[in-house]
C-alpha cells in the first residue's frame, strides 16, 4: 500500500480538485482509501458525497483553569507562562485567558497551592465515511482550535489502519496549505508527495519553500502545474526547478474557467468535464499510477 | 485601526486584496500628507505580499525560541520530564532521554521539573521578521523557518514589533492572514477592529467563509464584510449567506483571465487596471464608515 499526499504550500492552486479527479480516476481500477488533511478547511468532502459511518470526539486540547477559592495571588503561574495568558483582574486575581494558553501545564506543576486544574476541551471532530470512491476519512477542527496538527497525525493513523486491514493499494491524501504543524505532520510516513504549482510569482515562490519542508524529511516529490498557461516565463523557470531538484513534473492543466465552474456540481470535475479538458487529468493518473 | 484579511479559503485572493488596498491608502495618504499605511504579511508560511509590493527591507529581527538541552552526564533517566511535556517531545530510551525539535513548544516546563537540573536551554531562530517600505507605504512580514512547526509565535512577535500597544487613532494596519481558521488565523484576528472576508463564489469558498464568520463571531465579535473575487456565476450562494447573516458586501472582482495573468506576473491590479483605484478607495470609505472611524477626506 502506497501513501500519496497532495500539497502546494499557497492556498488555491487546485490540491483539492486534482485530489478529487485523481480519487475518481483511482477507484475505477484500484482499491483506495480517502484522507481530508485539511482539516481547518476541509473541502474534499463537498466532492465525494459522503455518508457519515462513525463520528469521533477529538479532545487534544488541554486548559488550564485557576481556582480563585485557592489562589494566593503569589503571581508564580505568570512568572513561569510563556505564552502570556495569565493576566491579572482588576482587582488584583488572576485568571488565564482560553484563547492565550497553549495546554503546556507549566503553570499547573508550578502552582504552590494547587489551585490550577486541568480542562480537556473538545477541539473538534473526526469521521469515517462512505464515498462512491473509496472510505474517506476527514475532520472538522473547530474554528480558532489548536492542535490542527494532532488531528492530522489522528486521522492519518486511523485512514493508514483501515487501508492496511483492507488490503488498499492506495492512501491518497489531501493536503493543508503552508508549511506548518498540520503539513508537517500530514508528511509523516507518506511514501511520495505531489506538489500542486501555478505559473504564479506566488505559487512559485511557494513551491519552492513547500520542497524545502519533503526535502527535510526525504520525501520524493512531483510535481503537478495547473494554469500552465497563464505565464509562460513562470511555466519556464518552474520546469527548470523540476530538472535541477530532481523534482518530475507529471501533469498540466490549463487555464479553464469550466474547470472552476464544473465544482460547483459538488462532485470531481472528471465526472462532469469534457474530453478535450478530461485527458489532462487521465495523464495526470496514467503518471501517478506509475509511483504506486 | 486594523483591517486583517482572512478567508478561510485558501487562493481566493487575500493577497490581492490586501497590497491594493494598502497601495492606494498610501498612495492617496502621500498626496494628502496624512499619517502612513503599514501592511503586515501574517501568512508566514508563505508570505507572498512582498512579491507584489517590492519593499526596501530596511531592518531584520530573528525571532528565536528557549529550546532545551539535556545535559546527558546529570540525567538519571527519571522521566519526569517525559511527564510533564503535554507534546511528547521528550522520551526516554535505553535510560537516556531524547528530544523531538519538532514537537517542542519551549514551554520550559521540562527545565523548571528537572529534579536533577539537568535540563537547559539555548536559544534556537524559528523565523525572522523583516520591516521596511516602498514609497509611502510601510511593510513588514514574518518568515517561518523551514523545519518548525508553529507559525503562531512568529505572528506574535511581528505584531508586537510594528504595531503600538496603544495604536494611534490615524494609524491605519493592513493585515494579511494565513488560510484556514485555526492558531495562525487567531493571532491575525488578535485586535483587529474589522475583518475583511475575501471569497470566491465556489461550494469550496463558501464553506470556508462560513467557518471564519463563525470563528469572527463566536471568539472577535467585530464587524466584518466580504469581496467577492472571480465574481461571476455563482455568486448567488455567497450573496444568499451574507444577506442571512447580515454581512455586507463591499467589494467584486470578476474572474477573468486578464485579471489572473497580471497576477501571475506580480503586477497589482491598480498597476495593470487603473479603473480598480477609485474601487479601493472605495472599499476603505465603507469600510471607516461600519468601524465607524474618521472617513478619509474626499
Amino acid at each position: 500500500m502506497k501513501q500519496i499526499l497532495v500539497i502546494s504550500g499557497k492556498g488555491g492552486t487546485g490540491k483539492t480538485t486534482i485530489a478529487g479527479a485523481l480519487a475518481d480516476l483511482a477507484s475505477r481500477e484500484k482499491r483506495i482509501v480517502l484522507a481530508d488533511a485539511d482539516v481547518d478547511a476541509a473541502n474534499l468532502e463537498l466532492l465525494l458525497e459522503p455518508e457519515k459511518q462513525e463520528t469521533f470526539s477529538f479532545r487534544a486540547g488541554k486548559t488550564a483553569v485557576i481556582n480563585e477559592d485557592m489562589c494566593i495571588q503569589c503571581g508564580r503561574c505568570e512568572e513561569v507562562c510563556r505564552f502570556e495568558a495569565v493576566e491579572m483582574k482588576e482587582d488584583g486575581t488572576y485568571f488565564i485567558n482560553e484563547s492565550m494558553c497553549e495546554g503546556c501545564l507549566s503553570c499547573v506543576h508550578q502552582c504552590p497551592v494547587d489551585s490550577i486544574d486541568v480542562v480537556e476541551r473538545k477541539s473538534g471532530e473526526w469521521y469515517r465515511s462512505i464515498t462512491p470512491y473509496g472510505t474517506l476519512f476527514h475532520a472538522l477542527l473547530y474554528p480558532g482550535e489548536e492542535n490542527s496538527g494532532n488531528l492530522v497525525t489522528q486521522i492519518k493513523t486511523d485512514a493508514k489502519k483501515f487501508a492496511d486491514n483492507n488490503q488498499a493499494d492506495l492512501l491518497l491524501i489531501d493536503g493543508p496549505p503552508g508549511i506548518g504543524c498540520p503539513v508537517t505532520a500530514a508528511c509523516q510516513g507518506v511514501d511520495s508527495v505531489i506538489i500542486v504549482s501555478e505559473p504564479t510569482v506566488s505559487g512559485y515562490h511557494d513551491m519552492e519553500r513547500v520542497k524545502q519542508v519533503t526535502d527535510y524529511f526525504h520525501i520524493p516529490s512531483f510535481l503537478i502545474l495547473n494554469k500552465y498557461d497563464l505565464n509562460p516565463e513562470i511555466r519556464e523557470k518552474i520546469i527548470e526547478f523540476s530538472n535541477i531538484t530532481d523534482t518530475p513534473l507529471i501533469g498540466e492543466i490549463p487555464y479553464d474557467e469550466r474547470i472552476m465552474h464544473a465544482q460547483a456540481e459538488g462532485k470531481p470535475v472528471t465526472q462532469t468535464l469534457d474530453g478535450t479538458l478530461l485527458r489532462y487529468f487521465y495523464e495526470i493518473w496514467s503518471e501517478t499510477k506509475k509511483h504506486i | 485601526m486594523i483591517i486583517t484579511v482572512a478567508s478561510g479559503k485558501g487562493g481566493t485572493g487575500k493577497t490581492t486584496i490586501a497590497t491594493n488596498l494598502a497601495w492606494t491608502l498610501a498612495q492617496k495618504r502621500e498626496s494628502e500628507q496624512e499619517s502612513p499605511i503599514w501592511l503586515i504579511d501574517c501568512d508566514v508560511e508563505a508570505p507572498n505580499a512582498a512579491l507584489f509590493i517590492h519593499p526596501i527591507f530596511e531592518i531584520e529581527k530573528k525571532v528565536e525560541r528557549q529550546l532545551p538541552i539535556i545535559q546527558q552526564d546529570l540525567c538519571t533517566g527519571c522521566g519526569v520530564c517525559v511527564d510533564v511535556c503535554e507534546y511528547n517531545a521528550l522520551a526516554i530510551a535505553r535510560g537516556k532521554t531524547l528530544f523531538f525539535k519538532d514537537l517542542c513548544h519551549a514551554c520550559g516546563s521540562c527545565v523548571l521539573n528537572c529534579p536533577e537540573n539537568a535540563i537547559q536551554e539555548s536559544p534556537e531562530m524559528i523565523g525572522l521578521l523583516q520591516q521596511g517600505n516602498r514609497g509611502a507605504l510601510k511593510f513588514a512580514q514574518g518568515i517561518l523557518e523551514i523545519g518548525f512547526s508553529s507559525p503562531t509565535p512568529i505572528i506574535r512577535d511581528l505584531k508586537k514589533w510594528i504595531i503600538p500597544d496603544k495604536p494611534q487613532h490615524e494609524s491605519t494596519y493592513i493585515l494579511d492572514a494565513s488560510p484556514g481558521t485555526a492558531c495562525p488565523v487567531v493571532e491575525s484576528l488578535r485586535d483587529a477592529d474589522f475583518a475583511l472576508l475575501v471569497t470566491e463564489p465556489t461550494p469550496f469558498g463558501l464553506h470556508d467563509l462560513k467557518l471564519v464568520a463563525e470563528l469572527i463571531f463566536k471568539e472577535f465579535q467585530i464587524p466584518s464584510g466580504i469581496v467577492i473575487n472571480k465574481s461571476g456565476r455563482g455568486d448567488e450562494i455567497i450573496e444568499q449567506f451574507a444577506s442571512e447573516m447580515k454581512i455586507p458586501i463591499l467589494m467584486r472582482v470578476p474572474l477573468s483571465r486578464d485579471i489572473a495573468e497580471a497576477y501571475a506576473r506580480g503586477d497589482l491590479l491598480v498597476d495593470a487596471f487603473p479603473q480598480y483605484w477609485d474601487q479601493f478607495i472605495d472599499l476603505y470609505k465603507k469600510i471607516s464608515e461600519i468601524t465607524g472611524e474618521r472617513q478619509p477626506k474626499q
